[in-house]
């Protein structure tokens, strides 16, 4: 794999986020990644009844625009996101498609209310953008705990899991 | 690793399924989709599906009317139904319906994952479940036989007791009736299991191959010898010697095999040399021996060499009980052969089954089975399926003279036998001359 990634912030979204997000991309598919000049949230993502914005449609949004010379692009938003079946979502991704959406929103807070550091909150967001990433590359959700492509529904869970993909996923990883 | 499941969901909005399927996909799992409840029944139709996500709410058929048709007709199959917020008491009436689990949408996504671990769970229960129902429907087959019937009951009895001694045995019974398998079985359970079992169809073979093919021939003993080679009477040494079709053998081969079991020496062809031989003998025909001894054309003392113990096989006819287990046998084996799921049988099917004459047994049912799972296009086979077979003629309901019987009763046999003329003048009695020209005379053809 010699191909570029693009990290494009979505609306505002801390500089160091999307810094934390490209350099762990980097240091684990071992794939350039540039961050892209940010772009406005397309507002007909918005459900007006939840107040959520909808991934699906973020991703159509996204899907629409181009971003040439990258071959897949991580969108980052600060804001909460959901899918019509779930409540909401850490993150989407499209397997072993083009693009993948992660929010922050979720990130700022723990299981028991308190503020987690600012440095957990992007250690959060690097381990959700390398785990969506992973479906991009057509990685299934694995069943090793040690693994980035377990599956964390709950904040708890995300911070268990490691930054790198166990031995058997690292094997399905086209090369 | 999980294991990977082949999933449905059923749900009237697209953008349910669509979000809901790009999800599961993510665990690696086979997902389909379907918008109603009559597509899902369709779908289930032509292949199985091991889990389904139903919408409780659907225009046409709802998901509770769709979960109990499943429950009823593909009862293996899990049902996960998805309800809105506020409609608990529909959820706790699917799960008195037998849905495994409910989700009441919009869910948490960590709600799904736990529903899929206690799907898992109950999916190792049914794996359990079917582990140990192969090993008792092990108790239902014996050596490959298949049935329970008493009939077969006995038989197993019989090849347990007849395996412990050394004696010759004639089985005997129509053909396709598993003669070969039960002398497999006579073998396996033998003190000879170890080694080897050769079997010979006597009736596919010319007097000069089979003598070659059973005493050997030294090199140059007749033109084509170019290499010395051993026969099987000394290949078989220790093993067991299955000679099918027996009552086809010529007079001499009769008199040199009555000598190999008299003296257990052989004289290969073009040899001067004897060789010790050590076999166990199981002969099989579907002719009626004694008939053959009073017409002439088999001889009295090998029939008394071969006929040890005798042992006679149901056909089909006898043992109709057996059918759905032998149905159900050979369509899992045609099943795993091509590759197609085809598990099911409908009771219109297994009645025409039933019905049927099997003058072929069990071989001719084999066929049927694999020719329908072939050719099926569902996963259910259904009386259709087995159109191909004609029914066993009724009794006419008019007198008839004397020769509309002899020349119905001549089509019945040469429809049974396939046309081959060889067979049916032996079973009718009559030569193949005989048998030609009824033929020519009555302008009969394949059909008629």
């Amino acid at each position: 794999m010699k191909e570029q990634i693009g990290v494009v912030p979505l609306g505002e979204v801390p500089t160091l986020a999307i810094e934390v997000i490209a350099a762990n991309i980097t240091a684990y598919y071992k794939l350039p990644a540039d961050i892209l000049p940010m772009l406005p949230i397309p507002e007909s993502a918005f459900d007006k009844a939840r107040l959520m914005y909808n991934a699906g449609i973020l991703i159509n949004e996204l899907d629409a625009l181009n971003f040439d010379g990258y071959f897949k692009v991580v969108g980052v938003i600060s804001r909460d996101m959901f899918i019509p079946i779930f409540n909401y979502v850490y993150g989407q991704a499209v397997q072993g498609g083009s693009l993948a959406l992660i929010s922050l929103f979720r990130l700022n807070r723990n299981a028991d209310g308190s503020t987690p550091s600012a440095s957990l909150v992007f250690e959060r967001a690097a381990k959700i953008a390398l785990h969506e990433l992973g479906h991009l590359f057509n990685l299934f959700h694995c069943n090793e705990i040690k693994c980035i492509m377990h599956f964390s529904g709950a904040i708890e869970d995300l911070n268990k899991i490691p930054f790198y993909l166990c031995r058997d996923c690292a094997r399905r990883l086209p090369r | 690793m999980e294991p990977k499941l082949r999933l449905m969901i059923v749900d009237d909005e697209l953008i349910v399924r669509e979000s809901l399927l790009n999800w599961l996909r993510k665990y690696g799992h086979e997902v389909d989709t379907a918008a109603s409840g009559s597509e899902a029944l369709e779908k289930i139709e032509q292949k199985p599906f091991q889990l389904l996500f139903v919408d409780i709410k659907m225009p046409g058929m709802d998901g509770l009317e769709l979960l109990e048709r499943v429950k009823k007709e593909y009862p293996d199959t899990l049902v996960v139904i998805i309800t809105a917020h506020g409609s608990i008491e529909s959820a706790a009436r699917a799960m008195r319906a037998g849905a495994s689990d409910y989700l009441m949408k919009p869910f948490k996504p960590d709600q799904l994952s736990l529903v899929m671990e206690r799907i898992f769970n109950q999916q190792k229960i049914t794996s359990d479940y079917r582990y140990v129902k192969g090993c008792l429907d092990q108790i239902t087959r014996f050596d490959n036989i298949i049935g329970q019937s008493p009939p077969m009951e006995k038989l197993y009895a019989l090849i347990l007791e007849v395996a412990q001694s050394d004696a010759s045995v004639l089985i005997t019974g129509e053909t396709g009736t598993g003669k070969e398998l039960v002398a497999k079985a006579i073998h396996a359970k033998s003190p000879r299991a170890q080694l080897p079992f050769v079997a010979i169809n006597c009736g596919a073979l010319p007097d000069a191959l089979m003598e070659s093919e059973l005493f050997g021939h030294r090199k140059g003993s007749f033109t084509g010898a170019e290499h010395s080679r051993k026969g099987f009477l000394e290949v078989v040494s220790g093993g067991t010697l299955f000679l099918d079709e027996i009552g086809d053998i010529s007079a001499k081969m009769q008199v040199d095999l009555l000598r190999v079991l008299e003296d257990k020496t052989i004289f290969s062809v073009g040899s001067k040399t004897p060789v010790k031989v050590d076999f166990r003998l199981i002969s099989a025909t579907r002719k009626d021996l004694e008939k053959c001894i009073e017409e002439g054309s088999f001889r009295e003392d090998f029939f008394y060499r071969i006929n040890v113990i005798i042992i006679h096989l149901p056909s089909l006819r006898e043992r109709k009980g057996d059918i759905p287990l032998l149905v159900d046998h050979f369509m899992a084996k045609y099943s795993h052969e091509t590759t197609k799921h085809v598990d099911r049988i409908k009771p219109d099917a297994l009645s025409l089954l039933n019905a049927y004459n099997w003058p072929g047994n069990v071989r001719e049912l084999e066929n049927a089975v694999e020719r329908a799972v072939v050719l099926s296009k569902s996963r259910t086979l259904d009386a259709r399926d087995f159109s191909f077979l004609k029914p066993a003629h009724a009794a006419p309901s008019s007198p008839q003279t004397l020769k509309a019987v002899q020349e119905s009763h001549i089509l019945r046999i040469l429809d049974e036998q396939d046309w081959q003329i060889t067979r049916s003048a032996e079973i009718l009695g009559i030569n193949r001359v005989t048998l030609h020209k009824i033929i020519k005379r009555n302008n009969f053809s394949k059909g008629t």
